[in-house]
């Protein structure tokens, strides 16, 4: 499967999830390592953001508390953690649901389309987000086999308990649409849908934690392989 | 003249969009070189020629064609840039080359005989006259057909002018005066013509007011959006305004071209090719559009056409609308 076709929800989700609470000190190492990874992994797209430097933009994922920074300079484009009330001084700002801008960064929605149905919301230069837009669609981007990429000889089974995970998440989605449509029969039926959905909550926070093993164990393999 | 088949051609903005294009079924992609020598000059957009040169072997991996697109009007004094871009569409080996001026028209077939030239809908000709003075002086093969024509104005030219005709499939509208529009240039010193961008982003502001989206070109307000109302770009003839104090649509609504409905009678018309516009948009867009066109039309040739919905491409559609345009004028 190609990387434009490869979609499984539930990287976005967990992203959703472990985003909205995380404290900025434990968010900062890893957006640093997910620079590194983009710099690794997309050599072309750091010297294309580079022909925009210097430039400031600001991404609002509308469902967590977070904003970030891109600083586009020449031959690099850290993202950074904003304070709270951080003036942002900069040219734009992106604004949409998290999985939006993560789908947007993948390439698998249109940014245009997008705006026509105000799921996103630009602000301030609209050159820069159409020319960053435009260079990140570019690229065939996918978060996911970044991620597995990094995991090296680890990529593998984690791709499995990945696409186990997904399934049990759209598993869940689909239950809490069924449970919505027939929310005026809930009142006579034993079927408890909460306990069913914290159920499976513990299985996927079960599995988060095994992909965190497998990823602490293939830094530590790299950084042995290195020493 | 008779073949019946419809070849699918794409568009692509970026070398993932090509890639995306032929994946998903185009028969031909359309592209450009990255400067104002065609008329989607937007940032970060289109190919430098490395890029170009490896798009163009991707397709020809795959059997299919890459015409690029060289459809803006040089500058007088200065048409190097746009020489230089035929000599290079014609040695990285385009299929074909889409021109619109004249005076590049002539230069590409004095300087390379062989290269097989498609006429632009920038060029703007809608009548046999016309059509037939490109055939006999530059030998163009195809015609990009403007969208002024009716499917029966579509049958009779494409009988009489003896040259492919391509038309608009899907995508974004224009107000019929293509090639010769200079509304975008009073507000922005900007025209597709020239500098190959309309309403170009850098001209562009849209703004919350008062729990509106306000759109806005050049510091003039060309429309504002309600909270949920769908959006479209602040494109001058696409505004809303106030005449007699009635606000509307003037020139023309921000909805989309989609055809899928009236293939079977483009074919029987004699068009040879269909054209899905959007080299601006993003790979997402180039994917289901013309994955949705393929089935349209393969089923269309395997004898069971109706069955693929206009309504599936409504969501990429600016202003969420949908029309089938001047092929069924009913305004006149």
């Amino acid at each position: 499967m190609s990387q434009t076709t490869r979609h499984l929800e539930l990287p976005a989700r967990l992203a959703g999830l472990a985003l909205r609470p995380m404290p900025p000190k434990a968010l900062e190492p890893l957006l640093g390592l997910a620079m590194r990874l983009v710099e690794r992994r997309h050599p072309r797209l750091i010297e294309r953001l580079a022909e925009l430097a210097p430039a400031r933009i600001v991404i609002e994922p509308r469902d967590t508390h977070h904003r970030f920074l891109i600083d586009i300079n020449e031959g690099s484009a850290p993202v950074r953690l904003m304070l709270a009330h951080e003036d942002d001084e900069a040219q734009a700002t992106i604004s949409g649901r998290l999985a939006t801008l993560i789908d947007l960064m993948e390439g698998r929605i249109d940014g245009d389309s997008l705006f026509f149905t105000r799921e996103l919301t630009v602000t301030g230069d609209t050159a820069l987000i159409v020319a960053l837009r435009n260079t990140l669609d570019g690229e065939e981007i996918s978060v996911l086999d970044d991620v597995l990429a990094f995991l090296g000889p680890f990529a593998q089974p984690a791709a499995r308990l990945i696409a186990v995970a997904d399934e049990m998440a759209k598993r869940l989605a689909l239950r809490a649409q069924d449970g919505l449509r027939s929310l005026h029969d809930m009142a006579h039926d034993h079927h408890n849908p909460e306990a069913e959905a914290d159920a499976l909550r513990t299985e996927i926070s079960g599995l988060k934690t095994r992909l965190a093993k497998l990823e602490t164990r293939a830094v530590k393999t790299k950084e042995a392989a290195s020493a | 003249m008779n073949d019946p088949y419809l070849e699918l051609v794409c568009p692509a903005g970026t070398p993932a969009a090509l890639r995306a294009a032929v994946d998903a079924g185009a028969d031909t992609v359309y592209c450009g070189f990255r400067d104002e020598t065609n008329a989607r000059n937007f940032p970060g957009l289109n190919f430098d020629r490395r890029e170009m040169k490896e798009g163009i072997a991707y397709a020809h991996t795959k059997g299919r064609k890459v015409l690029i697109a060289i459809n803006t009007f040089p500058k007088a004094g200065n048409a190097q840039p746009w020489h230089r871009a035929v000599d290079d569409a014609h040695s990285l080996g385009a299929d074909a080359i889409i021109l619109a001026d004249i005076g590049l028209l002539d230069y590409a077939r004095r300087t390379h005989p062989g290269q097989r030239l498609h006429l632009s809908v920038q060029a703007a000709a809608s009548n046999a006259s016309a059509i037939a003075f490109y055939r006999d002086r530059f030998d163009v093969k195809r015609v990009v057909l403007p969208r002024v024509l009716t499917v029966d104005e579509i049958a009779k030219l494409t009988r009489e002018v003896g040259v492919e005709t391509e038309v608009f499939a899907f995508g974004g509208l224009c107000v019929m005066a293509e090639g010769r529009c200079a509304l975008s240039s009073y507000l922005t010193g900007t025209s597709p013509n020239s500098q190959g961008a309309c309403a170009p982003a850098s001209h562009v502001r849209y703004d919350e007011e008062g729990g509106k989206l306000m759109s806005r070109l050049g510091g003039i307000t060309i429309n504002s959006f309600e909270k949920n109302e769908p959006a479209g770009y602040p494109t001058p003839c696409k505004g809303r305004f106030v005449a007699d104090g009635k606000t509307s649509y003037l020139f023309e609504d921000p909805v989309s071209l989609n055809t899928i409905d009236i293939l079977p009678q483009l074919k029987a018309a004699g068009v040879k090719a269909l054209k899905i516009e959007g080299r601006q948009r993003g790979k997402a867009y180039v994917a289901e559009v013309v994955g949705t066109f393929r089935k349209a039309i393969d089923q269309l040739a395997g004898g069971h056409d109706g069955t693929v919905a206009a309504g599936a491409l409504s969501q990429h559609s600016e202003g969420g609308r949908q029309t089938t345009g001047a092929y069924k004028k009913s305004w006149r």
